[in-house]
């Protein structure tokens, strides 16, 4: 019975707001998702699984978006994580000014992502654009204008600001080795390249994991650097799927419409996560 | 090992979302003590008696609008408002995303009291929020066909904020210092002659001395969807439907001076800096397109009489050298300035009597008192939509362009109201960006703008 006491106290202060916060709304919004509703008081229209149907057979714009936002998170990732790694490897050595490093490369997460895309939007369309002009590379004019090259801006801004917190947890991963396995491989005879390849990288598995995972649920529900950078222009080519849907709610005032399109996605985000977490735990090696 | 990770791992997730919170919690507005919210329930019929308890009992109104440009003045006129009625609160939120914001705060507890609206469409939306305005005192000195976008069965909803009228804003100076007259132009023909002129002395170096920033004519920013997609296109649909927003509202459009459209962004784009490669222009806003204009490294800039604050505070000798000409349109039209009302304040009906007669008290305040009238005029920089302004005398040359266009009937009604939402920047923007970045022609881009207007008009 007391134990039954204690279960709940710790239980209940988390699950209210968990089905306040979360499952209520997500139960109202599957319900809006099949109206007609545009967002004003309560005129919603029950019509089925109309919305669905729609975005399915005619929705030309959403489903491009998607797949720039799958080919931009699976770039991205594998940019962020190889760059973090490397990160948490510079500066787990021993070399003066290790802690400025590790603090000026964690700084850009601190900043909001709205901030940050408005920042950038200065320097892409001002500064690069001077050094374009200057050096007569072209890639650097006006970066913004075209959908490639703004993309690849995108890239840059959310690489910058991930790649510090990814590279944190890199660190404390590393700083769990225990030396005497770095040392066993040293007195084996292992140089620097071999003792990374064949000893850290196996034993970074459960940091591995969780990075993979941030990154991928970061990417792919990107927003704010989206709006404040590009807007999803030029010609809506840069839109990711988060910044389609809220213009769909927003702008075209089609509330149900984009609560479907947030339902779908939120299914491809959790399948891609948990297909992600069962590989990647699969591959960790236990000590 | 691994669960220090995870510990690690799990307040970080946790920074991140208070982080999120944080940022989209900045756009709030301020919070406000609602003391009458306890009359919530309080039926229509009981409104007759309410102006007596607005006198005594303390009641905030909140006022939602999008006019980021008096942002600040709008709140100095609410202080003053409460200056003189002690017991009522004007809390002002100026927001930048207002479609969003004002659905967001219309479902809350925390509703909007005066909010803005456009037009018959979004009378439709809104349909029961909005309070019959037709018994107010200023009802009868708003100008002829002003409350028009707001009459719905004979009954007026909303106020007429100002009204407003864009064209080529242009330098005098620059086009002085050329021997150019840009006031008798009238055609795309004749604007295609006297920018070229103004060209040929910019590229010969003749103007360096005096301008020494002047590197092109105009400045036009594509990337920003709504000044192609809403305004430039603004111009022809009114002259398709000769400025009548019911008959725009009807569900379809025919585009037919499409072509005239397509010579008027053509001439935009000639004379920018980036007529060799136009698809730069899709990275050019409106805050760079203003600033070319201050900074004087353009000669010309389609906008309106909006862009007198933000000139003027930057550089105010500029200000007076600035002129507005009407934008070429097509034959029958051309010399012919796009003058509308832009937005409308609307009372909420669903707010309680309280505060709806306060709102009520507020607008009237704001439109037809001395001190009112002193900031609509002065301090905003409205012009006029009711009697009552005549002994102010026109500073603004923008306004006097204006204000001289419309004394002429050189005017056409705007028809934006009747733009079905979501199109004028995601469509018609939309698709002369793709045609300036080369991806797909004039023709095409039109058709998908008729289709699109139907099909979002039917929603």
């Amino acid at each position: 019975m007391k134990k039954k006491i204690t279960f709940w106290c710790f239980v209940l202060p988390l699950l209210i707001p968990f089905v306040i916060v979360v499952l209520i709304p997500a139960a109202m919004g599957f319900y809006y998702a099949l109206t007609d509703w545009n967002g004003v008081g309560s005129s919603a229209r029950f019509i089925g699984f109309e919305n669905f149907a729609y975005i399915f057979t005619q929705d030309k714009d959403f489903w491009l978006a998607f797949g720039r936002t799958a080919a931009f998170s699976a770039i991205a990732i594998v940019v962020i994580n190889i760059l973090a790694y490397l990160l948490a490897l510079l500066v787990t050595q021993h070399i003066r000014g290790v802690n400025f490093m590790r603090s000026a490369f964690f700084m850009p997460n601190l900043i909001g992502g709205l901030l940050l895309g408005f920042i950038w939007k200065f320097i892409f369309s001002q500064v690069i654009d001077s050094l374009g002009k200057a050096s007569g590379i072209g890639f650097f004019r006006n970066m913004l204008a075209k959908p490639g090259s703004a993309m690849f801006a995108l890239m840059v801004v959310v690489t910058w600001q991930l790649a510090g917190y990814m590279m944190l947890i890199y660190i404390s991963q590393i700083q769990n080795i225990p030396k005497s396995v770095i040392e066993a491989a040293m007195i084996d005879g292992a140089n620097p390249f071999q003792r990374l390849r064949y000893i850290i990288t196996p034993l970074m598995g459960p940091a591995f994991t969780i990075c993979l995972f941030f990154t991928i649920s970061n990417t792919f529900k990107l927003y704010d650097q989206n709006l404040s950078l590009t807007n999803g222009g030029p010609m809506r080519m840069t839109e990711l799927v988060s910044l389609d849907i809220y213009n769909t709610a927003f702008d075209y005032g089609m509330m149900g419409r984009a609560q479907a399109k947030a339902i779908l996605f939120l299914i491809a985000v959790v399948l891609i996560s948990v297909i992600q977490l069962n590989v990647t735990k699969k591959r960790e090696v236990e000590m | 090992m691994k669960r220090k990770v995870l510990a690690l791992a799990l307040a970080g997730a946790m920074v991140c979302s208070f982080a999120g919170c944080g940022s989209s919690a900045s756009s709030e507005a301020p919070a406000a003590e609602t003391a009458a919210a306890s009359g919530e329930a309080a039926p229509a019929a009981e409104e007759e008696a309410a102006p007596a308890a607005a006198d005594g009992e303390a009641v905030t109104i909140k006022l939602l609008h999008f006019k980021t440009e008096v942002a600040d003045q709008i709140e100095d006129a609410a202080k003053a408002y409460t200056a003189e009625h002690p017991n009522v609160t004007v809390a002002v939120t100026c927001s930048s995303d207002y479609n969003a914001d004002l659905k967001a705060a219309m479902s809350s507890s925390d509703m909007p009291t005066i909010y803005c609206l456009d037009g018959p469409e979004d009378l439709k939306e809104w349909d029961g929020y909005v309070e019959d305005l037709s018994a107010e005192p200023w009802v009868d000195s708003v100008f002829d066909g002003y409350l028009d976008n707001m009459t719905k069965d004979g009954k007026i909803y909303g106020l007429p904020m100002t009204v407003e009228g864009y064209g080529f804003i242009y330098n005098k100076a620059m086009f002085e210092a050329a021997g150019v007259d840009l006031t008798t132009c009238q055609t795309v023909e004749d604007f295609d002659a006297a920018f070229g002129t103004l060209k040929e002395k910019i590229d010969a170096g003749e103007l360096a001395d005096e301008f020494p920033a002047l590197t092109s004519v105009v400045s036009f920013p594509v990337g920003e969807g709504w000044v192609p997609g809403l305004h430039t296109s603004n111009i022809f649909l009114a002259a398709e439907f000769d400025g009548d927003v019911t008959a725009a509202s009807a569900g379809s459009i025919e585009f037919k001076y499409a072509d005239d459209f397509k010579k008027l962004v053509d001439l935009q784009v000639k004379y920018t800096e980036f007529a060799d490669d136009p698809t730069a222009l899709n990275a050019v806003d409106y805050s760079a397109q203003v600033s070319a204009l201050i900074t004087e490294s353009c000669a010309v800039i389609q906008q309106g009489n909006w862009v007198a604050s933000e000139v003027m505070n930057a550089d105010p000798d500029l200000f007076e050298k600035l002129d507005m000409v009407a934008m070429p349109i097509t034959e029958g039209y051309n010399g012919k300035l796009p003058v509308g009302v832009n937005t409308n304040l609307c009372v909420n009906a669903k707010a309680d009597a309280a505060q709806i007669a306060a709102a009520k008290d507020f607008l009237t305040w704001l439109y037809t008192s001395e001190t009112g009238k002193d900031f609509v005029y002065n301090q905003f920089g409205f012009i006029p939509v009711m009697s009552g302004y005549e002994d102010f005398e026109i500073t603004n040359p923008l306004i006097k362009a204006i204000m001289n266009y419309s004394a002429d009937g050189n005017t056409i009604n705007w028809v934006i109201s009747a733009y079905p939402s979501g199109w004028s920047d995601g469509v018609c923007g939309m698709n002369i960006q793709k045609y300036i970045g080369g991806q797909e022609s004039w023709e095409d881009g039109i058709a998908d703008d008729v289709a699109q207007w139907s099909a979002l008009a039917a929603q």
